[in-house]
């Protein structure tokens, strides 16, 4: 039986954590099909991350050379298409990233073969393989049937899958890098962090909305406790905005940010429907206002009619203690 | 200095698209300045809208012409900061109507998908299910669950048509319940179309979106002769300028009330009568789509006047035709300006300068952008739609 790649993708010498994801994939994916999974690492200098690595597959397969320092998707390319020529797996995994969206469409175009991205799901049943992913703004999922081939490629979407908790002991294989120099039609040059203290509320999975039921910017440190406490990022109303507390990328609503977070904590939120336009498709709603005619209300999946100030403090203390 | 040529080419291609998309009214234009010493934008001070240039421009091709990313975007956002109130028109000596040389330029926007985000977001939510707020058909009519309110059928006299926000806003559900309550008590024919009902499109319209317009109220109309329905009550004024004006270009003619009009026959016909004192101070604040666009000023303050205890009282100098909008209209109840380029904060402090514990409003549009715009003030006075006040007044 053929077996399952993934390529493992790193950043900086650190393993990105979608590789641990991919590599959990493959093994269940391994294990139902009877064969093995091979985690393919282009780097340099990577016996650290061997080391980090081993335990993850069944065999680890190694090109180290100063070229693949650093990601750039025409060098990977040509190195994974020699790779996939010489070794024929069934099915290569690669992260659905920005470095994944570099480099499948072009490997798979360039080797003719099967692929899709964003998967949320893989299956193989009768040699037939079927994987799951979202159309429609992710309003719908589909099932998508690849054609029949020996072999398929595909990018996996981050958390799909929890990484970690395997213990087997890869064989660790080294090969020559196919490729001798850098392309000089696309090269590296640089890495540009994001500017810190930008956060980026649409992706955070969970969010404490605040509204003008805050008050006064001295009480901003206690929603800001229970966030820290609770793992959340903090979002608004527009009068939280206008009253200079937290800056216009933070403001949710029509004219701000649409978020669909897993958990939106409103506290002293109204609920006007420029406001609501922006949050109400949130997995849940958790409302807190002391007017219990509050629209916001009616959005939420659980509502506390309450001082918020009264509620926070103990919820966040009731969060600290499970933690412990 | 400055050696940027003064002469500039006129961009023919621009201004003949401009001129077909409604803006032919530029060359009236004689340059007097009376638009920019009335529009919102002069009041509020911190914005450049040199409203009087607009037809200029568009007569030279310049207007939403530059290729350098940003400052088309600030052109973009120049063009959309009109609020459609028609202070303007009422005001030129030529009858100018300036909101639609500005609409020509957003139709042209529009076409080539260049408008802002906020504002496609809520075209697409009208045209795939029937509101702004992107709310599922099914919940239309959630509103009325509670009330009495008939299906409309074609023996009665009326179709009340509350429209989105009202339908939908938890808050401003509560002018179209007084309504009902209103015309229950009256005696009143009527019935609404529930989950039927349909967006009237007249903020899309004002957007530039003429195509999505075109389709929503071409199924309206059918809509309402199918049903049979012959007049319609509206409880926004701009449905009703929708039905009475836009409808009217494509060939509908539907009796259109707005509902203090007829809040107004009912009490003069003493079909009901406001009898609970309401001792309150009350300022009513003109909606532009209502006083200055339709005429409709007596009736809303006849309704007022007849409630036991209110005592009415108006803006100094900015009332009736010149009236300042609230900033709604035209998309900008979906634009936010940021704080201190707020055209409803301008007419709160004038609306709170007449000494009044309380707003009286026509318009839903009105009421959300008062009530919104308060809660970032620190001021104390209290936002009524006219039908929320006369219901608490009828037995």
């Amino acid at each position: 039986m053929a077996e399952i790649f993934a390529l493992v993708e790193h950043r900086q010498g650190v393993i990105r954590d979608i590789t641990y994801e991919l590599l959990a994939c493959g093994r269940k994916l391994a294990e139902q099909q009877s064969t093995k999974l091979t985690a393919v690492l282009l780097g340099y200098n990577t016996e650290g991350l061997i080391e980090k690595l081993k335990t993850e597959a069944h065999r680890l397969l190694v090109i180290d050379n100063e070229l693949f320092e650093k990601f750039n998707s025409e060098t990977y390319q040509i190195a994974l298409s020699e790779i996939v020529k010489n070794y024929n797996p069934m099915l290569t995994l690669i992260a659905h990233t920005a470095c994944g969206m570099d480099l499948c469409p072009a490997l798979a175009s360039q080797m003719d073969m099967p692929f899709t991205t964003d998967c949320l799901d893989i299956e193989i049943a009768d040699n037939k393989l079927k994987v799951i992913r979202q159309v429609y703004d992710g309003k719908l999922n589909t099932r998508v049937l690849l054609r029949d081939n020996p072999s398929y490629m595909l990018t996996l979407r981050s958390g799909c899958f929890p990484g970690g908790g395997s213990n087997l002991s890869a064989e660790v294989e080294k090969i020559e890098s196919p490729v001798k120099d850098e392309p000089d039609y696309r090269k590296f040059i640089e890495y540009i962090e994001a500017a810190i203290g930008e956060v980026d509320i649409t992706k955070a999975d969970i969010i404490i909305g605040i509204g003008r039921g805050v008050r006064e910017k001295a009480n901003m440190s206690i929603i800001e406790d229970f966030a820290d406490a609770i793992g959340g990022v903090l979002a608004c109303s527009r009068p939280v905005v206008d009253a200079g507390w937290l800056p216009k990328d933070r403001q949710v609503g029509s004219s701000g940010k649409t978020v669909k977070p897993k958990l939106y904590i409103a506290l002293g939120i109204s609920g006007a429907f420029q406001h609501i336009t922006g949050m109400k498709n949130s997995d849940l709603i958790i409302a807190v206002n002391k007017d219990p005619n509050a629209p916001i209300f009616n959005e939420a999946d659980y509502g506390i009619v309450d001082d918020l100030f009264k509620l926070v403090p103990l919820l966040k203390n009731k969060i600290m203690e499970m933690k412990q | 200095m400055n050696k940027k040529s003064l002469v500039t080419e006129i961009n023919t291609e621009i201004r003949d698209a401009l001129i077909d998309e409604g803006a032919e009214d530029i060359y009236k234009c004689i340059q007097c300045g009376k638009c920019a010493s009335i529009c919102p934008w002069f009041q509020v001070g911190t914005y450049d809208f040199p409203v009087f240039r607009f037809p200029v421009e568009t007569a030279l091709g310049t207007v939403a012409s530059s290729e350098e990313k940003e400052e088309l975007a600030k052109e973009v956002d120049k063009i959309y900061r009109c609020v459609g109130c028609e202070a303007c028109v009422d005001q030129c000596p030529h009858g100018i109507n300036i909101p639609n040389i500005l609409r020509a330029a957003r139709r042209i926007l529009v076409d080539f998908g260049s408008y802002p985000e906020t504002l496609k977001s809520i075209v697409l939510k009208i045209k795939n299910v029937g509101n702004p707020l992107g709310e599922p058909r099914e919940k239309r009519a959630d509103w009325a669950k509670d009330l009495n309110v008939p299906q409309f059928s074609r023996d009665m006299e009326f179709l009340y048509f509350p429209c989105c926000i009202p339908s939908y806003d938890t808050r401003i559900q509560k002018v179209a319940q007084a309504t009902a309550k209103i015309l229950e008590t009256g005696g009143v024919s009527f019935g609404i179309l529930g989950i039927e009902e349909n967006c009237c499109g007249e903020a899309i319209r004002r957007v530039g979106a003429e195509q999505v317009f075109g389709d929503v109220a071409k199924a309206n109309i059918a809509k309402f002769k199918e049903s049979v329905v012959k007049k319609i009550l509206a409880t926004s004024p701009h449905c009703y300028t929708a039905f009475k004006k836009d409808y009217a270009e494509l060939g509908a003619n539907f009796e259109v009330l707005h509902t203090t009009q007829y809040f107004a026959h009912l009490i003069d016909a003493g079909k009901i009568t406001p009898n609970n004192q309401f001792n309150k101070k009350v300022v009513y604040h003109d909606p532009c789509t209502l006083g200055r666009q339709n005429n409709i000023y007596e009736e809303p303050r006849k309704v007022l006047m007849s409630i036991p205890g209110l005592s009415l009282v108006e803006v100094e100098d900015f009332s009736r035709n010149l009236a300042l909008c609230c900033g709604a209209g035209s998309g900008g109840l979906w634009i936010d300006w940021l704080k201190g380029e707020r055209i409803a904060d301008i007419r709160i402090k004038q609306l709170l300068d007449t000494g009044a514990e309380v707003i009286a409003v026509a318009c839903p549009y009105c009421l959300q952008m008062f009530e919104e715009t308060i809660k970032s003030m620190d001021v104390n006075i209290q936002v009524m739609d006219i039908a929320e006040i006369l219901v608490e007044s009828l037995d």
